[in-house]
């Protein structure tokens, strides 16, 4: 049984928003509907301060609390960990929007769209993919997970700072960038909003400012490179 | 020669009976078929010593009560009754014979009762209370006071309370997307809240739990309520049974825990009330207690069950409400300029916590940047 987990390394990301605009090609979502954001965090005050961003999206969790909360069944989490809003069932009631500590599940009254009604693009390609007036989320890219791919939003991150695998797997890359890291840069990844209980799957790596700076001067060490994305 | 004796001495008492015969009334009357040889109890309660006036005593003979057949002057006569109401005064009180479905039920007095539903009340309110504070807290209402103070705190508590009564006590959600479930969900709330109105209203208005007649509202309203209650959760039971798809891995248990505990609860309530109109009249009390500990069950279950989405999916509606208000408003820039609006309490948060992990020196002054 696999434990699929996104790994997001804080320091490789750039705050571009290609996964952002990836999702929503991908998707095919209406406007202000982002199932992949990044956070654009500016923190401290000047001179010592510190601008940070951080991708968010459906952090797939252990616990959900958006499937307890669901007063119809229509959230379901499936054998690899990928918990999905059933678009037939969801009788877009609103409890799992607050339900999420993480902001991620969008339930709109009515929906924007971004081009003409007769476009082609929204009118036979998006649209009847799309139920409206029922919550939605990031999937991971079920359709795509489930072909062998990773989600959209991995393949457009161009620093890759997203990495995609089974935690189960040992000797997957997702487990081998982890166990790299934390021989090479001493950073374990961490998880948002421990205090929830949720148990999410998505991890992060935190930032890497300090450490660059103490290697100044030095030679990158070889083993750094063995890791290929 | 002990056993001689004995004999003897027991055949003193009948020796005076038979000098001065009294008559003894409750021994030769109808009575005695259910209440017991020694009056201390058979299908019937116990009736040694009556706590009650003789007025009332005779009230009860001549009209019956409850499931007790009323006794017309024509089988028992004024004069007997009176000797009746003296015997049962005189006759010695043996705790002994009482049956064990009294001895119980004699627990249950209404004080008793109300006590022990006091405190399972009071545990599971102690528990729905720690509830609400977790899916409150879940929903990171509290990073959303800086805007509330700011969109106006009544205001907010408006909009709140609005929505728990159209979402919540009217099911709007269900009423715009499936009206045959609306139905089902409407028998199931209205009932329950039928059922509770009714107790208070019984606390209020017959706070001695007399037997009522069926035609007193005080006696309609729990009966409608009960078997609407019946027929929404015998519907939700057989969903539950054909649905393919109502395991969603984690709350089934649960689920089912609070539906059969209703069903068993409601069921148990309206046989109660059918038995004691009929002649198996020894099955009310067994009956009646399962009913109490049915609810007990209920009541103390309540915040850990599927029962608890009867206030959670309201509050964590409302909160919605709350936030697209504010949104809606304009009043405060993060909601209005981020990606999809509505979320920008819940990013703040997110934002806090990973400068905590990675920049703590940074950590008091955190802000979010949007780009319109």
């Amino acid at each position: 049984m696999a434990r699929l987990s996104m790994l997001i390394d804080l320091t490789r990301c750039i705050g571009c928003d290609a996964c952002t605009v990836a999702c929503k090609q991908e998707n095919g979502t209406p406007m202000d509907v982002f199932f992949a954001r990044v956070l654009n965090v500016e923190a401290g005050r000047y001179p010592d301060v510190k601008r940070i961003y951080i991708p968010v999206l459906c952090n797939h969790c252990e616990n959900p609390p958006c499937l307890k909360a669901c007063p119809n069944k229509a959230i379901v989490k499936r054998q690899d960990g990928i918990v999905l809003i059933d678009q037939d069932r969801c009788r877009g009631t609103g409890a799992c929007v607050s339900a999420c500590p993480y902001g991620n599940i969008i339930l709109q009254p009515s929906e924007d769209w971004y081009l003409n009604e007769d476009e082609a693009y929204e009118k036979d390609y998006v649209k009847p993919r799309l139920t409206s007036g029922v919550a939605r989320k990031c999937t991971y890219c079920a359709h795509r997970v489930d072909e062998g791919l990773d989600p959209a939003c991995v393949v457009a991150c161009p620093t890759n700072a997203r990495i995609f695998g089974d935690l189960d797997d040992e000797g997957g890359l997702l487990r081998q960038y982890i166990a790299s890291e934390e021989r090479e840069t001493g950073r374990t990844p961490f998880k948002l909003l421990p205090e929830a209980g949720t148990e999410p799957s998505g991890q992060y790596l935190g930032t890497l400012a300090a450490q660059d700076v103490s290697t100044l001067g030095h030679a990158a060490s070889p083993e750094v490179t063995e890791v290929s994305l | 020669m002990r056993n001689l004796a004995l004999a003897l001495l027991l055949l003193v008492p009948g020796l005076a009976h038979a000098e001065s015969p009294t008559r003894d009334v409750y021994g030769t009357s109808s009575c005695m078929g259910c209440h017991g040889m020694s009056a201390m109890g058979g299908l019937g309660p116990p009736i040694v010593r009556p706590k009650i006036e003789r007025e009332a005593f005779v009230k009860v003979v001549r009209n019956g009560k409850g499931m007790m057949p009323a006794t017309p002057a024509s089988q028992l006569s004024d004069k007997d009754v009176d000797e009746l109401y003296r015997e049962l005064n005189a006759k010695q009180w043996k705790p002994d014979e009482i049956p064990v479905a009294f001895r119980v039920g004699g627990l249950l007095s209404t004080k008793n009762v109300a006590l022990i539903f006091l405190g399972a009340s009071l545990l599971s309110a102690i528990f729905i209370v720690r509830g609400i504070n977790y899916w409150v807290g879940l929903a990171g209402f509290k990073y959303m006071r800086p805007a509330l103070r700011r969109f106006g705190r009544f205001k907010a508590f408006g909009v709140f309370v609005r929505s728990l009564i159209v979402d919540g006590l009217l099911v709007a959600s269900l009423w715009k997307s499936n009206k045959h479930r609306w139905f089902m969900h409407a028998l199931m709330l209205y009932g329950m809240i039928g059922l509770a109105l009714a107790d208070v209203l019984i606390q209020i208005y017959n706070p001695t739990r007399a037997d009522l007649a069926l035609s007193d509202p005080l006696k309609i309203l729990p009966i409608v309520s009960g078997i609407a209650v019946l027929v929404g959760v015998a519907y939700v039971m057989v969903r539950y049974k054909t649905d393919d798809y109502i395991d969603n891995g984690l709350t089934l248990g649960r689920d089912y825990l609070f539906v059969t505990l209703l069903f068993h609860t409601v069921l148990s309530g309206i046989l109660t009330l059918v038995i004691n109109r009929t002649t198996a009249f020894g099955w009310v009390m067994p009956i009646y207690i399962y009913h109490l500990l049915c609810v007990c069950a209920l009541f103390v279950s309540a915040p850990f069950t599927r029962f608890q989405h009867a206030w959670i999916v309201p509050i964590m509606v409302g909160l919605n409400r709350v936030t697209d208000a504010v949104t809606a408003s304009g009043i405060d820039i993060g909601f209005v300029r981020e990606p999809a609006p509505g979320r920008h309490h819940k990013s703040e948060r997110i934002a806090l916590d990973v400068i905590r992990r990675v920049a703590p020196d940074q950590a008091d002054d955190v802000k979010l940047r949007y780009y319109p």
